[in-house]
Parts: C-alpha cells; sequence; structure tokens
C-alpha cells in the first residue's frame, strides 16, 4: 500500500486521465446514445453492440471476487435478473474489466466455468482485459448496470437496486433497478429511476 | 481505579474482525440520568487497509452503526470525522486509514436509575479494503454503570479531541453555490486573515451531487465542481465539508461544514 503522500503524486495523473477520458466523444450519457464497442466474448466470438440494435441490451460489470458481486450470485439474485431480461427478449452482456494479474480477471475457460457452475443467464461474457470499454462507460464498480433500449439510447445506468450493501439479506425488500427500467421502457413509460450510485468494489483496471 | 474501569468497559466491547479491530468506548465510567457523554464507535484499520466515509465516493460502503439501548436513552450520531480523499486508479474515494473513529451523544433518561448497570450494544458494518474489500461486520456491547453522578472515564480527554477535530459550523465564511449547466462553482469568502489556498477540496455529503474524480480547481476564492453524472436531477442543494489543503487548517478546524442552495445561472 503506498503511504497518503505517493497516493497524493499519483492522483494528479489519475485524475486528469480521468478528465480526457470523460471528455472523449462517446461517454454515456442517459438519453443519448450508447457508446459503440467491439470485444470479444469467452468462445472467442466477437460480439459489437451494433449487432444487437433493434432489441433491449443490459451491461453488466462483473468481478467474481468482489463481495458485492458474491452477493447477487450467491443468493441467485444476478441469475434471477438475467433470466427476466432475457425471457423478455433483452441481450444481456456480463463484461469483465480487471486487468489481468489483478482481482476478477478471468481467462476465457475460467470465465466458462464459472458461468457454468453459477448458471448464469446471460447472453455472453465479453472480456475487456484492457479496460477501454469500462472506461468509455464510466463503468467504476461491480456490479455497475447499463440498460440500452432498442434504439440504441441509454435508458438507465448505476446500482443493480437500492440496497447498497455486500449482505445478501437485503435483496429481499431492495428494488431492481434493472428489472424496473426494462419493465416501464418495455410499457411504452419513461424510465422513473433513469441513474442511482453504482455501488460495489472499484473495478480493478490495468494501471 | 478509572483505568481499571475502562479496561473492563474495552474488554467487553472490543473485537476481531478482517483486517481491522472494533471497540466501543465512553467518556464516563459512570452514567447518570439526564446527563450526556461521548461514545466512540472505534476501528482500528490494518495497515495499507481503509473504512469508508458517510459519502464512500466512486466506490465502497459507509460504515453503519445501530444502537440497542434501554428504553428512554437517546443516541444521535454527530458528523463524521474529516476523512481523507484517497485517489487511485482514476477513483475517487473518501475513507480513513489506520482507524475510524465515529462519535455519538448518549443521553440516558431522567428517570433512569441510579444504580446498577446497563448494557449498550452497537450493530456494526463496515467495508474494508486494501485493493480488494471485505465486509466487517459485528455485535459489540459494554456494560456501565449507573450512578447519581457521572464519572469520566480515562477515554473522556480522546473523545473529547476527537470532536474538537469534527467539522465546525462556517462562522465569518460567506459562501455561495452557483450552477450553469453541468459546471457548480463554489464562490468561498473566507473570514478576515483566512486565505483559500490551493488544494483547498469539497467533500460532498451526498454521494450523486458532484463527480468525485473531476479535479477540483480553485481560480480567485472559486471552487469548480461538476455535477455528478449520478444526480437524478440538477442538485438544488450542496451539502458536505469544506477541507483546508493537505497538512494545513482553518482557525476552527481541518473542515468547515457547507449547507447552502445552489442558485441557477441561465
Amino acid at each position: 500500500m503506498k503511504t497518503i503522500t505517493i497516493i497524493g503524486i499519483a492522483a494528479v495523473a489519475a485524475v486528469s486521465a480521468a478528465v480526457l477520458a470523460a471528455k472523449g466523444p462517446a461517454a454515456a450519457e442517459i438519453g443519448k446514445v450508447a457508446p459503440a464497442f467491439t470485444l470479444t466474448d469467452t468462445t472467442g466470438k466477437t460480439r459489437n453492440l451494433s449487432d444487437y440494435s433493434g432489441k433491449y441490451v443490459v451491461l453488466e460489470w462483473t468481478n467474481k471476487d468482489c463481495p458485492f458481486v458474491q452477493k447477487h450470485y450467491n443468493s441467485g439474485n444476478m441469475q434471477k435478473t438475467q433470466k427476466w431480461a432475457t425471457d423478455h427478449g433483452a441481450v444481456w452482456l456480463s463484461i469483465v474489466s480487471s486487468a489481468e494479474g489483478k482481482q476478477g480477471f478471468l481467462s476465457s475457460d475460467d470465465a466458462n466455468k464459472l458461468m457454468k457452475e453459477k448458471g448464469f443467464h446471460n447472453t455472453a461474457m465479453l472480456l475487456d482485459g484492457d479496460g477501454k470499454v469500462g472506461k468509455l462507460y464510466g463503468a467504476r464498480t461491480t456490479p455497475h448496470m447499463f440498460v440500452i433500449d432498442p434504439k440504441g439510447n441509454l435508458i438507465y445506468m448505476g446500482g443493480i437496486d437500492d440496497k447498497a450493501t455486500p449482505d445478501p439479506a437485503d435483496i429481499k425488500t431492495a428494488k431492481n433497478f434493472v428489472i424496473a427500467a426494462l419493465e416501464e421502457s418495455m410499457a411504452g413509460k419513461e424510465v422513473s429511476v433513469p441513474t442511482s450510485r453504482p455501488y460495489g468494489c472499484s473495478i480493478k483496471y490495468k494501471d | 481505579m478509572t483505568s481499571l474501569a475502562l479496561l473492563a468497559i474495552v474488554g467487553m466491547g472490543a473485537g476481531q474482525t478482517p483486517h481491522s479491530k472494533a471497540e466501543i468506548l465512553s467518556s464516563v465510567s459512570k452514567a447518570a440520568p439526564g446527563q450526556s457523554f461521548l461514545l466512540g464507535f472505534r476501528i482500528k484499520l490494518d495497515q495499507g487497509w481503509h473504512c469508508y466515509w458517510k459519502n464512500p465516493g466512486d466506490s465502497g460502503q459507509a460504515t453503519d452503526i445501530s444502537w440497542q439501548v434501554p428504553k428512554g436513552w437517546k443516541i444521535e450520531q454527530l458528523d463524521w470525522p474529516v476523512p481523507e480523499m484517497l485517489t487511485a486508479g482514476g477513483f475517487t474515494i473518501y475513507a480513513y486509514e489506520n482507524e475510524s473513529l465515529l462519535l455519538f451523544r448518549a443521553t440516558p433518561p431522567a428517570n433512569a436509575p441510579k444504580q446498577g448497570q446497563v448494557a449498550l450494544k452497537a450493530k456494526a458494518e463496515w467495508l474494508v479494503c486494501q485493493e480488494a474489500c471485505v465486509p466487517a461486520r459485528t455485535t459489540l456491547a459494554i456494560q456501565l454503570p449507573l450512578a447519581p453522578q457521572a464519572r469520566p472515564s480515562v477515554a473522556v480527554k480522546m473523545l473529547q479531541q476527537a470532536q474538537a477535530n469534527l467539522p465546525t459550523p462556517a462562522k465569518g465564511w460567506k459562501i455561495q453555490a452557483t450552477r450553469q449547466g453541468k459546471a457548480i462553482d463554489l464562490v468561498l469568502n473566507a473570514p478576515d486573515g483566512v486565505t483559500v489556498g490551493e488544494g483547498t477540496k469539497f467533500f460532498a455529503a451526498d454521494p450523486t451531487t458532484i463527480a468525485h474524480s473531476e479535479k477540483q480547481e480553485l481560480k480567485d476564492n472559486v471552487l469548480h465542481l461538476v455535477q455528478s453524472e449520478y444526480a437524478a436531477k440538477p442538485p438544488t442543494r450542496l451539502r458536505g465539508i469544506l477541507v483546508a489543503p493537505e497538512g494545513k487548517s482553518w482557525p476552527s478546524g481541518r473542515a468547515v461544514e457547507i449547507d447552502v442552495p445552489i442558485t441557477t445561472n441561465s
């Protein structure tokens, strides 16, 4: 662990990088077209966001070793949310932006094993080891959720629900913002909660 | 005599949790009816680990303490101690390294007994992180003897000092906030003789008011902030603390409280 002084110096570089990223042309913003991207999934297939034009798309940033992610997978809540979304015609892309050597990084084989073991109901898991897509979306925590409508516009970004704890007991009383956004938008309504604070562990991006 | 009493209290109210140790401290060794005193919930952190402020920042989770006390007792949380702003990997968090000491004012009811003892129980949850994070939770209790008159414990000075270090009201400051689009300007007119120097920072009390990782630029006593991309609506109030530059203090301490309306420049 670095001392505060060293963190202070690192901060200057990190903050200017963040500012540059935020000023890029295609940052994620509610009501705007979601930034285009191309990533390879865990079967080696190339996936473009544009492949899913005309469908709802859910992006889920994940890190299997983060206690907040474990809360939602060990309880089955994330899989249930995935199932609800894909049963309603949405495409669900789980994205791993952990860099190689950092917490949550997965090889394709390990990712496929994990998805089988945990019973994922997603469409695919995409590997973003250089963190480019994560940074493009401003993804900062795991989990961190984004919902895109059939026109390609971002309609939700933030936490999976309103109980920002690692305690699985809180899921019962939590309001699931992803399902709410999909449900409302599919019913032709405006999304009542388009943003919430993303909560969880910080994404372990490449240094 | 008092040190024995404190040992007993600490002994009852301490526990080991992941990468941290928690204990309850009391400013009195004996509590009396109607006489307020301080309770501290202290989390000592292993080297390199941190836990969070009331607004954790870009990630993390605020420590949560809920007290179970006998009927009629009042427990009120004081403001949180001034945290460090830590930045890593492009993210900004507000956290405590080494230790986090949260303070509470406890008031026994006026008709409380003047003898015997009470159990004050704290259920606590916090997140302790280095690079990785581990949730910690514990329930601690102290047994506090009751008496006609309160008696200070050996922890009284330390708790009073911690209270004196809390953010103070912004006496003599004239502070205004204005918004234009997503830019929020905090106009800081300091009391006479006080300079608002480079490195002055605003820590928002609410996690979705300002973008934590945007650089806070100071120019001519105006601190430039950027609205959070997670603000549900443009914020109409700016609440938080104004922290003096690293290693410095305002005349009243490390930080002053801010709670001002945001006016819109159209």
